[in-house]
């Protein structure tokens, strides 16, 4: 699994370093140019956080590009191991990216915190955190956001092997088809049985407006269950991934 | 050192009958090593296989013989190694005899146009055989 | 003796068109067997299905016991006929790749063969000609010590000077207690060094015999039997 992992990164190298340049060249635009310009602190923040939501995205992007590649490509699915392998270092590479866009965030959060913009933000009303849990904040973030990004990636994945099981044209629309269909579903399920408590990550923030941001509240009793029908729902997903990829998905 | 393949013909049959030649003819020597398979089959770019069944089969006509640990040699017996010689004469002249024939040539005829031919040629080394030496 | 390779009644299609139909056949340990057929009599999909590429529809495949899965692709060392490499790799990455993932891989060998097939680590794989490309798949497919080996097509795309040299390649690097099925419409280039052939016709198995027993029994080279017994049909 970490030797696959290994020669996806390999592979990616350039991609991920001209990426992590670009994020952090973007967030050093808003920091200095937007002071510059004027901008209020709550809009660079809002504005950030979006640079933040949108690489997360990329890399949700990336990580399903690489996957894809390589349950097709003939040299990696010749090898010796089974095909769980290749959902778990595609989670793994999920997992490590994501791992370092909270790095970079946790910098910043420090840097705002040092410099005494947090309690700008928060004073003025435009930045609320209502954290009362026993986990400290900056790890239940990472957790939330690991996790919901995990979950997410299940499902991709498993969106990923469905497209590239099917031989016929509009099989992207079909994907794109199916993403919002399981994610409506499951939502659904949560919001019935666990009063919304989900942790997916796309629904993780919510950005109320232009310069309003709230994080999510819960306590851990009211997430818990969510948490284990998500695990449930992902190890599902996993598992219907790797059989289709032993059955179905043709190999270039 | 290759051997023209006739694909049509068994392949250990022409490799057999390549070795033989190389005993009469004198480039293997009585009691000389003969090479492995491995580098035969690599020389010859043939099977091993291949390789192995015409030592098998030289071994069982009594004109190699191998011994353990060892290799495989040409037999020292210098009758052995005549009775090859005349075998291979036998297949030679069985085939130029049946060849005047069917040219319209009789027994008297072969002879007399055999010995004329003598004759007028210097003696060739070696001589034609099928799997020719390239 | 233990069969290397065993295939009982396996049919595949792909949709509508049958690729594979009813093959049962079986090979032996230490063979060089030729699995002769023109384009698309289903060559490559016997191939790609005892390498654990693809699922067979019906059937049984079995590789020194085991159905394809992890176990059998440890001891398949399987040649596609298209890269196997990744764009990104030079020959070196390529190799380490199969260094990494592969038990049997015998470093020494591969220098070798890098050097007899005049290749160079640091050469970038996708940017070799289509010659040079062949020789580097046949390099990393015989780099390792495996029990069966399918190469497909190894002297499809190159010329007959190149052609001689991978067949050379296949007699000095092939492990000898090991099985090699090599997939190839030229027949006359490389029938001596075959011990039997398997063919194959629209997905059927046509025969399976030994070539010396073809030439004694009939006279005709395995081409000239291929080219009657595909005119017949």
């Amino acid at each position: 699994m970490l030797k696959l992992l290994k020669y996806d990164m390999k592979r990616d190298l350039f991609t991920l370093l001209g990426g992590a340049a670009a994020l952090v060249l973007g967030l050093l635009a808003i920091e200095l140019l937007g002071k510059q310009v004027g901008m209020e602190r709550g809009a660079q923040a809002v504005l950030s956080l979006m640079g933040y939501t949108f690489f997360g995205i990329l890399i949700l992007i990336a990580v399903c590009n690489s996957f894809r590649l390589n349950i097709r490509s003939v040299g990696r699915r010749l090898v010796p191991l089974g095909s769980l392998h290749y959902v778990g270092s595609a989670l793994l590479y999920g997992l490590l990216l994501n791992g370092v866009l909270l790095v970079i965030g946790g910098l910043h959060m420090l840097y705002y915190q040092a410099t005494g913009i947090l309690q700008q933000l928060e004073q003025s009303g435009s930045f609320t955190i209502n954290w009362d849990s026993s986990i400290p904040l900056p790890f239940g973030v990472s957790l939330i956001v690991l996790w919901g990004s995990l979950f997410l990636l299940t499902l991709l994945l498993l969106v990923m092997a469905m497209m590239e099981s099917m031989r016929f044209k509009g099989r992207t629309l079909i994907a794109v088809a199916a993403v919002i269909g399981i994610s409506i579903l499951t939502s659904a399920v949560e919001n019935s049985f666990f009063g919304g408590a989900g942790t997916q990550a796309l629904t993780g923030f919510q950005i109320e407006s232009q310069s309003e941001l709230n994080l999510p509240t819960e306590s851990l009793g009211a997430v818990l269950p969510a948490f284990l029908f998500e695990l449930v729902m992902s190890a599902l997903f996993t598992w219907v991934t790797v059989k289709l990829i032993n059955r179905s998905v043709r190999v270039e | 050192m290759t051997i023209e393949f006739d694909n049509n013909l068994p392949i250990y049959l022409q490799i057999m009958n390549y070795i033989k030649l190389q005993i009469v003819t004198g480039k293997l020597g009585p009691g000389e090593k003969i090479p492995s398979v491995r580098d035969l089959a690599a020389e010859l770019k043939i099977n091993p296989n291949t390789i192995q069944r015409t030592f098998q089969e030289l071994e069982r006509e009594g004109v190699a013989e191998s011994r353990r640990g060892l290799g495989r040699f040409v037999t020292s017996e210098d009758e052995k190694i005549m009775a090859i010689k005349k075998e291979m004469a036998a297949e030679l002249l069985e085939r130029f005899i049946g060849g005047m024939r069917e040219l319209g040539f009789d027994n008297q005829n072969i002879v007399k146009i055999v010995a004329e031919s003598v004759e007028e040629k210097q003696p060739e080394e070696g001589g034609h055989t099928r799997g020719t030496i390239a | 003796m233990a069969r290397l390779l065993e295939f009982e009644s396996v049919s595949k299609a792909y949709g509508k068109k049958i690729a594979l139909q009813q093959i049962t056949m079986a090979i032996e340990p230490g063979r060089i067997v030729g699995l002769l057929g023109s384009n698309g009599s289903g060559k490559s999909t016997l191939m790609r299905l005892a390498a654990g590429l693809e699922h067979p529809d019906a059937g049984k495949i079995r590789i020194l016991g085991h159905l394809p899965g992890q176990a059998s692709k440890a001891a398949v060392s399987f040649m596609p006929d298209r890269p196997q490499f990744e764009k990104w790799m030079t020959v070196g990455e390529a190799l380490d790749f199969q260094r990494d993932f592969f038990n049997d891989f015998d470093a020494t060998k591969s220098e070798r063969m890098l050097d007899f097939m005049k290749l160079s680590r640091r050469d970038k794989a996708s940017a070799l000609s289509k010659g040079m490309q062949e020789r580097l798949q046949l390099t990393l497919a015989l780099s390792r010590r495996a029990s069966l080996y399918l190469l497909d097509e190894p002297i499809g795309g190159v010329d007959p000077v190149a052609r001689d040299h991978i067949l050379d390649a296949l007699v000095e690097f092939y492990e000898e207690d090991s099985s090699v099925v090599v997939s190839t419409h030229l027949i006359a280039d490389i029938e001596r060094i075959f011990d039997e052939v398997i063919m194959i016709r629209e997905g059927s198995l046509l025969l399976q015999r030994e070539v010396e027993q073809i030439r004694m029994e009939s006279g005709k080279s395995v081409d000239q039997l291929f080219k009657e017994v595909y005119a017949e049909c």
